[in-house]
């Protein structure tokens, strides 16, 4: 039966350190990530193959110009003056006294830090999961009960204090299930199908001994994440990976945006906003991440969002303006704006990648380019104060919101963008019951992840194929993670009305403007 | 009054005397260079030379032209042009079979000019458009993404600079752009030959025969402007204006014999000399010392010492009609070796790398003789090829490869605003090959920036190697081959597809996000 195992596992939720034993899945440390990036680094060809990707080496973050605005700027000549390297000057400083043998060894470690980072707010996340509030019902809510399993094994193995009542409402529930399509009740699908309740068996029985819960029925039960895990997804995804090999500099924006975040969750106002400031020094558009750093500065401070706001943006601005003013004083002029931030913004290098811009502005007609560039450019930053406002409670939810869609609309993406969304949403693991489209999503980017490559040279090489072949490829990619974020925004809106309306849970619902 | 009209007429005769005898104001020349090669080809080179003296440089300036076309002095003081080197080529010149010619030229147009102006560019820009239009090509497509300042290749051929004006703040400036693409053809002859004093009337222009002039291995037309010091503190100066044209005609391709006359390779013959010429000449080179016979005998023969044997024609007013010049050789064979005494430095220029992304660019330097060459290496690289400066490499097949590179000047390219431009001086090590290497990736250009035929692809102007003056000459520019280079192409037809198909998606996007944040969950109720 399933309704008593789910209780059973609802009742030592909170207890952390008996649940790390429970689960079932096989953990794979953080040092496997950092094995693989080694090996592949010193064993293979594979770092100079990515990068010269396109996928993971844009205009903005490759290696390889890098590499040319370092030489330049090693021999004395300005590095901004051409149209070859747009990366920030104090990255110049940081790799002007670095032997090259560390180089592999740093992004490596770039990575390790990110995976640090993530590993901190993933168990802020658990935290604050367990924390959440969910209002009890005022009526029985036992009106309705999730299906039972199919193995008819379950029933006779769980033994649970609540077997009987579940007994009772199993005829309940057949009736339900009859009178579903009539009545406005239904049995909600994050509680037919919810994993937890998959997993009752291997439950030690131990746990039972645990002082019980209130039992709330239709409150969904989350399978509660490991911090750790968060860390080995992001160092095992492949973009991830990829984008370590290709030595993309965006890794030092990610790690700056991951630590202000980490800073924030440590109450640490002064270092998170330097951390954000960081990385929006290095590639702009994570500026925005201040949202989200806010939410979470305010929370832990129990301070309002707009005092949170007034102490911090100051503090952002003030760590901006420093940033710049130690660029110019290492390049001694400030072409490097135009070089850096004006090309993220003018898009003039037309490069391929996986996002939205190149193609469009390839074949954009000349008087149309800059109404479409304010359009696209704002398109990305329009949605920080909806966002944070809307999920104010959920500031991780920001967080993978914000970085999903700089991932799909800033001007240079990369594969890198897409690893760092791609792990906020892992730590959104309670979400993903309540996700309609995730089987068509993750296949379109699993599709588009292997058809790009191959488009690309068809396009590129073979001659076999033109342009559109990559461009759809990178429309389908963009439209797989735009349903992904609708999905998950969606998942999010109606778990939290779930949360709120103990009453209306099992009701069908629907979306209406206010 | 007879005795007056005499005087009167005295008088004018004298100061007529005085006048010309005093210094000539302006004088011209035409002079017409046979040379055989020893592979059977003809290279004619036409010289039209003009001298302006200072005063008629000044007299210029009150529009009162007389030798000088009056399009070409008011380009000259309306842009602060110094010096002009202007030169419309197809084909290419085979140094290593040809030698060296102060006419060798890049294919396609090339056009360097010395300005002694505040604001260089907007002056350029003005050049570039006036050129277009005198001479009828597309030169006004020589703008900022196109135009290099050279430092070290390109000097002043002309004695530009006096101690004092170095010493001023707008020292001349130079500018240098080509169109490695431009087709050369009549459309650019006619106004071209337009500014000699005969036109084609008269004189050797009158040979002219653009159906055969055109159809040669190689074809180029110059357009010299340089000023020339008329005193030893160079206070006074005149202006030379040159204007050339080389062409490599082949006989054996017409009867597969070596012997030529000026009928057969040009199927005209000269009527008589340019009235307002003061010399005109024909000299006939042979790479030779026998086994031929030059007709008519020349007045003047002599050996050169090096093997070469010159015929010099004096042509007058008096010179019987219908003169013809040619060669009739006794020994019918030819000689395809190659002379390294002459061409000792050749260099070749590829592309490396395959498929649409990246590739890159090869020099290989040769340098035949026994002891080192300084060189100076230049090449104007489009913004279309986004160079890496540290996969520069350069290389000798003898190991002293540190002693090859002296100073490197490289200026980064700047999309849609300037080229690359890579200068570096070389000493070229004894019997050897240098290869200079560097990598670049294509840039993807918006549609409107393809050229008509994209997929042909996009010419990549050849590369300069100077060889520096050491033997009392002008210094001798040997230029490489140009480059085709394919970009990748965007679909053409697609503009409203693409951004009907992205603006859908945004729209997409768009519309969710803000049916999420401005919608709520209401509980449902149905009405039964």
């Amino acid at each position: 039966m399933s309704k008593p195992s789910s209780t059973s596992f609802e009742k030592d939720s909170p207890d952390i350190s008996n649940h790390e034993d429970e689960d079932p899945v096989v953990r794979i440390p953080v040092w496997t990530g950092i094995a693989l990036r080694l090996a592949l680094f010193f064993y293979t060809d594979a770092s100079s193959f990515f990068k010269h990707r396109v996928e993971t080496s844009t205009p903005v973050t490759s290696w390889k110009r890098f590499q040319e605005g370092l030489h330049l700027f090693q021999h004395g000549l300005p590095p901004y003056d051409g149209g070859v390297y747009h990366q920030a000057p104090l990255l110049l400083a940081v790799f002007n006294f670095l032997p090259p043998i560390l180089i592999p060894f740093l992004f490596v470690a770039l990575d390790y830090w990110i995976a640090r980072g993530l590993v901190e707010i993933a168990s802020y996340k658990r935290k604050t999961l367990q924390e959440e509030v969910w209002p009890e019902p005022t009526l029985k809510p036992t009106l309705l009960a999730p299906p039972p399993l199919e193995e008819e094994s379950d029933e006779e193995e769980t033994e649970t204090p609540n077997q009987e009542t579940a007994g009772l409402n199993r005829d309940a529930h057949t009736e339900q299930i009859k009178e579903a399509p009539k009545g406005d009740t239904l049995i909600p699908p994050w509680l037919v199908d919810d994993p937890a309740t998959l997993l009752p068996k291997k439950r030690p029985k131990a746990t039972k001994k645990t002082p019980s819960q209130p039992q709330d029925v239709t409150r969904p039960v989350d399978a509660l994440l490991q911090a750790e895990d968060i860390g080995s997804i992001y160092l095992l995804n492949p973009f991830s990976v990829m984008t370590c090999l290709a030595q993309s500099t965006l890794l030092f924006t990610i790690l700056a945006v991951i630590h202000g975040l980490r800073f924030a969750i440590r109450g640490n106002r002064s270092l998170s906003m330097l951390c954000i400031a960081i990385a929006a020094y290095l590639s702009l558009y994570p500026a925005m991440m201040i949202a989200p750093a806010v939410l979470i500065l305010a929370r832990n401070s129990h301070v309002g969002i707009s005092k949170e706001m007034r102490t911090s943006l100051p503090l952002f601005i003030g760590y901006a303006v420093a940033l710049l003013g130690l660029s110019y004083l290492l390049i001694g002029s400030w072409q490097f704006l135009e070089s850096t931030y004006g090309v993220i913004l003018f898009v003039p290098d037309l490069t391929p990648n996986i996002g939205l811009f190149w193609y469009f502005f390839i074949e954009m007609f000349d008087q149309f380019r800059t109404f479409f560039l304010c359009v696209f450019q704002i398109l990305v930053f329009i949605f920080v104060v909806p966002v944070s406002m809307v999920f104010k409670n959920h500031p991780l939810f920001v967080a993978f919101l914000l970085t999903a869609i700089m991932a799909i609309f800033k001007s240079y993406p990369s594969l890198g963008d897409t690893a760092l969304y791609l792990t906020f949403l892992s730590m959104n693991r309670e979400l993903f019951k309540y996700m309609r489209h995730s089987f068509l999503v993750f296949s379109a980017l699993f599709f588009a992840s292997v058809l790009g490559p191959l488009f690309y040279y068809l396009w590129l090489y073979a001659g076999s194929g033109n342009a559109n072949f990559f461009y759809a490829i990178t429309l389908v990619f963009a439209l797989a993670q735009v349903i992904l974020i609708t999905d998950t925004g969606f998942a999010m809106a109606r778990r939290e009305w779930d949360r709120l309306n103990p009453d209306l849970r099992t009701k069908r619902v629907e979306l209406i403007h206010r | 009054m007879a005795w007056t009209n005499l005087v009167l007429t005295t008088i004018l005769g004298l100061l007529l005397a005085l006048h010309a005898a005093a210094a000539p104001e302006e004088s011209y020349d035409e002079k017409l260079k046979l040379t055989q090669f020893k592979d059977g080809k003809v290279l004619a080179e036409f010289y039209f030379t003009r001298f302006i003296s200072p005063s008629a440089v000044k007299k210029a300036k009150d529009n009162h032209y007389t030798l000088l076309p009056r399009s070409i002095g008011e380009i000259i003081q309306s842009f602060g042009v110094k010096e002009l080197h202007l030169t419309f080529t197809q084909g290419t010149w085979n140094h290593e079979k040809w030698g060296y010619s102060p006419l060798s030229a890049p294919g396609g147009v090339q056009l360097w000019s010395w300005f002694e102006t505040a604001n260089v560019d907007s002056q350029w820009k003005g050049l570039t458009h006036a050129l277009a239009g005198l001479f009828c090509a597309s030169l006004n497509f020589i703008d900022q993404s196109a135009t290099a300042e050279p430092l070290l290749s390109f000097r002043t051929n002309g004695t530009v600079t006096s101690a004092s004006e170095l010493t001023e703040s707008n020292s001349p400036q130079l500018r240098y752009g080509s169109l490695p693409r431009e087709a050369v053809c009549t459309e650019n002859l006619t106004p071209w030959v337009k500014l000699l004093p005969c036109q084609t009337k008269a004189g050797i222009a009158s040979l002219f025969n653009a159906y055969r002039l055109f159809d040669g291995n190689f074809h180029s037309m110059g357009t010299h402007l340089r000023p020339i010091c008329t005193d030893a503190m160079c206070e006074q100066r005149g202006i030379e204006f040159v204007q050339t044209l080389a062409v490599v005609l082949d006989p054996m391709r017409l009867d597969n014999r070596k012997d030529w006359s000026l009928q057969t390779i040009f199927e005209r013959k000269l009527d008589s000399a340019c009235p307002v010429a003061e010399n005109t000449q024909i000299v006939v080179t042979v790479p030779e010392t026998s086994g031929f016979t030059f007709r008519p005998s020349p007045p003047d023969v002599k050996q050169d010492g090096k093997g070469h044997t010159i015929a010099t024609y004096p042509i007058h007013r008096e010179t019987p009609k219908n003169m013809d010049v040619g060669i009739t050789w006794s020994n019918p064979t030819v000689n395809h070796t190659i002379d390294r005494t002459h061409s000792y430095i050749r260099a070749n220029r590829y592309l490396t790398g395959y498929g649409g992304e990246r590739g890159g660019l090869s020099v290989d330097l040769y340098n035949y003789r026994s002891s080192a060459i300084p060189v100076t290496y230049f090449e104007s690289i489009p913004w279309i090829l986004k160079l890496y400066l540290h996969t520069l490499k350069v290389e000798t097949s003898v190991n002293k490869s540190t002693a090859v590179v002296g100073d490197i000047f490289f200026q980064p390219a700047i999309d849609r605003g300037r080229p690359s431009v890579l200068e570096m001086q070389l000493t070229l090590p004894p019997n050897s090959t240098t290869t200079i290497s560097i990598e670049f990736d294509k840039a993807f250009v918006k549609y409107t920036e393809h050229p008509p035929d994209a997929n042909r692809g996009f010419d990549i102007g050849a590369a300069v190697i100077s060889l520096r003056a050491d033997e009392g000459e002008q210094n001798t520019r040997i230029y490489t081959e140009t480059l085709l280079i394919s970009l990748p192409t965007p679909d053409f037809s697609m503009p409203y597809n693409v951004i009907t198909l992205t603006c859908t998606l945004i729209a997409l996007f768009f519309g969710s996000m803000f049916n999420l944040l401005t919608r709520r969950f209401e509980p449902l109720t149905i009405k039964r």
